[in-house]
């Protein structure tokens, strides 16, 4: 168990490309960081460098009170899953998880009492003789993280642990995962693409984009004070409604010619990024106050809920409704609360609004 | 489930002939006709032969000339198969930490593969020329005097360099490949779990190419007892005198030298069961090779 600290880290690869601009944050002890964004964004590459597997190129990084940059993988106190989760084919369960304590010259009966007792923890025992093509995704994803445990390090290390299992073992895995780094309490940096994952294991995200923090903060801060238009289009399942608009510089918003109440604080006039997330607004038949005509174009069921597709003054818009909400015959309207509406610059994407 | 057939019964026959015939004139009746003659002493002249029996067979057992080509074809062929086997690991292993992504070299690495068996051959002779072959000169400064096909140890060494030589090409994009074939991610598993590079080799990379290994080692036996007669025909420029031989160079040498058809084709018999030997014992290997995936 250690804090982790990244000092202005950067990485340029041999072959030019700066995949990671200089970064930092710290991991506190015990806690579960979650590294998102979409594909090619340098989430491997600066989980890698923490690994020791790739070179920093700049910056310091320090695990505990120990600066190691130079400190080889194997002596970094790290443990890591990987995405296919690069199991030694040819050694049994037992003997993957035991391969990196008896390089550490533990004793014999030491190193199996740890092995039993992490088997028995993920419901392995009965495979420990079995290679592992003998088993099944799921079976493989938990001897990873068996071989991750048994090792009893300072830092975990997950590359997109959960990608190749199917969608419910997914979920389960994840639930697993979670309550398992809970038990161990050992500190955690996890990489996925996957915003739900994201959103459900983390203590507190690092949203990555081209290389850059784009934010960090915990999964509530990310969701609900998004600090650009990437973060709020990123997180969130369907993303956040986005639309040029203009703000008057009292407490309006104008969209083509109807306007909609925000909470600026005291933002001059400019054009905006005018957001609102799907579940925020709420639909009526009748036209009260400032509702803005919705154009309905399509329904998709989803089950406990509903998408409504359509249209707010030309520009697409996604309402995201309980299934139980009355769909009216005639018009539709949508009642915008004041605070549910972001506000973004429209040229760097920054958030404006608090 | 309707299984195809033919309307004509003549038609998967007539469709099988050219192949069939391949076999039976390249293969069986050579065969045969080696097995037949293997039994007949050969009248020198030509004028016709007698049924010996076993006695061609029982003249070679007995014979201290063929007992020592046997023992030296023995040692030629583990000192070729483990020399090429261990330098092409060696050379793959390095060349497998440069050229991971780039690929360039790996074409650069192929190029040798397609250019070197030939022209091995041919530099061979070239490097151990007596006098001036640049290896025989290197030889010289420490004092060897380096003479091909006069000395049996100088040729003897000659034919297992130029041999291995040879070989190390095929071996190394083998075992590049089987190297290249295990997953980088494993590679970096171990990094993590060990800091010892050479104990990495020996506990994941090595049983990983097992494999190939074993795939590599019976080509080279074949190939170390087979497929050199070619250097070794170069190398004692048909002089076989005091010079080491090979068997399946003897089988010639006998044959078409010394004129001796039946002991020459007893011998070759001998050859044969030592294939069907090697084969079995691969086919056996082989059904119970560790399959990891
Ligand atoms: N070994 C490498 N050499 C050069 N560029 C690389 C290398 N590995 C990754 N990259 C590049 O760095 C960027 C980030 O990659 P990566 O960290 O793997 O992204 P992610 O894990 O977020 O999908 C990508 O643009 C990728 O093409
Ligand atoms: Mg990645």
């Amino acid at each position: 168990m250690a804090k982790v600290s990244l000092q202005d880290i950067r990485k340029v690869y041999p072959n030019g490309a700066e995949a990671v601009t200089p970064s930092s944050f710290d991991i506190d002890d015990g806690e579960l960081i979650v590294l998102v964004g979409p594909s090619g964004c340098g989430k491997s590459t600066l989980l890698r460098m923490v690994a020791g597997l790739e070179d920093i190129t700049e910056g310091t990084l320090r695990i505990g009170d120990r600066v190691v940059n130079d400190v080889d993988p194997a002596d970094r106190d790290i443990a890591m899953v990987f995405q296919n989760y690069a199991l030694y084919p040819h050694m049994s369960v037992y003997k993957n998880m035991a391969y990196g304590l008896k390089n550490r010259k533990l004793p014999k009966d030491e190193i199996d009492t740890k092995v039993r007792q992490a088997a028995e923890m993920l419901n392995l025992t009965e495979f420990l003789e079995r290679r592992p093509s003998q088993l099944s995704g799921g079976q493989r994803q938990r001897v990873a993280m068996g071989r991750a445990i048994v090792r009893e390090p300072a830092l975990f290390l997950f590359d997109e642990p959960l990608s190749n299992l199917d969608a419910k073992l997914r979920n389960q895995m994840r639930i697993e995962i979670r309550s398992l780094q809970r038990r161990v309490n050992v500190t955690s940096m996890y990489v996925t693409h996957d915003q739900v994952e994201a959103m459900t294991m983390a203590d507190r995200i690092i949203v990555l984009n081209h290389g850059r923090i784009e934010q960090i903060g915990t999964p509530s801060e990310i969701y609900n004070t998004p600090a650009s238009t990437f973060v709020a289009s990123f997180m969130g399942a369907p993303p956040m409604n986005l639309m040029p608009a203009t703000y008057d510089g009292a407490g309006y918003v104008r969209i083509g010619d109807k306007s909609v109440a925000v909470i600026a604080n005291g933002a001059p006039k400019s054009d905006v990024q005018f957001g609102v997330r799907p579940e925020n607004v709420s639909l009526t038949g009748v036209p009260k106050g400032a509702a803005l005509p919705f154009t309905l174009d399509l329904v998709e069921e989803l089950g406990a809920s509903r998408l409504l597709h359509g249209r707010i003054e030309g520009h697409s818009f996604v309402v995201n409704t309980a299934n139980t909400t009355r769909i009216p015959d005639g018009p539709t309207y949508l009642d915008i609360p004041a605070e549910a509406v972001h506000l973004f610059a429209p040229d760097t994407g920054q958030r404006l609004s608090a | 489930m309707k299984r195809a057939g033919f309307s004509n019964p003549w038609l998967p026959v007539a469709l099988l002939l050219p192949q069939l015939s391949i076999i039976a004139i390249f293969f069986y009746w050579p065969a045969g006709w080696a097995i037949h003659s293997s039994f007949f002493l050969q009248d020198p002249f030509g004028f016709g032969s007698s049924f010996v029996g076993l006695d061609n067979y029982t003249d070679l057992f007995g014979a201290v000339e063929y007992r020592k080509v046997a023992g030296f074809t023995v040692i030629f062929t583990l000192l070729v198969t483990f020399l090429s086997l261990a330098i092409a690991l060696l050379l793959a292993v390095k060349a497998d930490k440069v050229i991971r992504g780039a690929r360039s070299y790996r074409t650069l690495l192929m190029w040798v593969y397609a250019i070197a068996p030939p022209v091995a051959g041919f530099l061979g002779i070239m490097f151990f020329q007596q006098g001036n072959g640049p290896i025989t000169q290197f030889f010289g400064f420490f004092g060897w005097e380096f003479m091909l096909g006069v000395n049996y140890t100088d040729t003897a060494t000659a034919m297992v360099i130029v041999s291995v030589w040879k070989q190390i090409p095929v071996n190394f994009i083998f075992f590049l490949s089987g190297l290249q074939s295990i997953p980088k991610s494993v590679q970096e598993a171990a990094v993590i779990d060990n800091n010892s590079g050479t104990s990495r080799f020996w506990d994941i990379t090595f049983p990983l190419l097992a494999p190939t290994a074993f795939f590599l080692l019976i080509i080279n036996i074949t190939y170390a007892l087979f497929d050199t007669f070619g250097v070794v025909d170069t190398l004692v420029k048909g002089e076989p005198g005091n010079n080491p031989l090979t068997l399946v160079y003897k089988v010639y040498v006998d044959g078409f030298r010394g004129n001796d058809l039946g002991g020459s084709s007893a011998q070759s018999v001998i050859l044969m069961v030592l294939v069907l030997i090697l084969t079995v014992f691969q086919f056996r290997l082989i059904e119970r090779r560790i399959h990891y995936t």
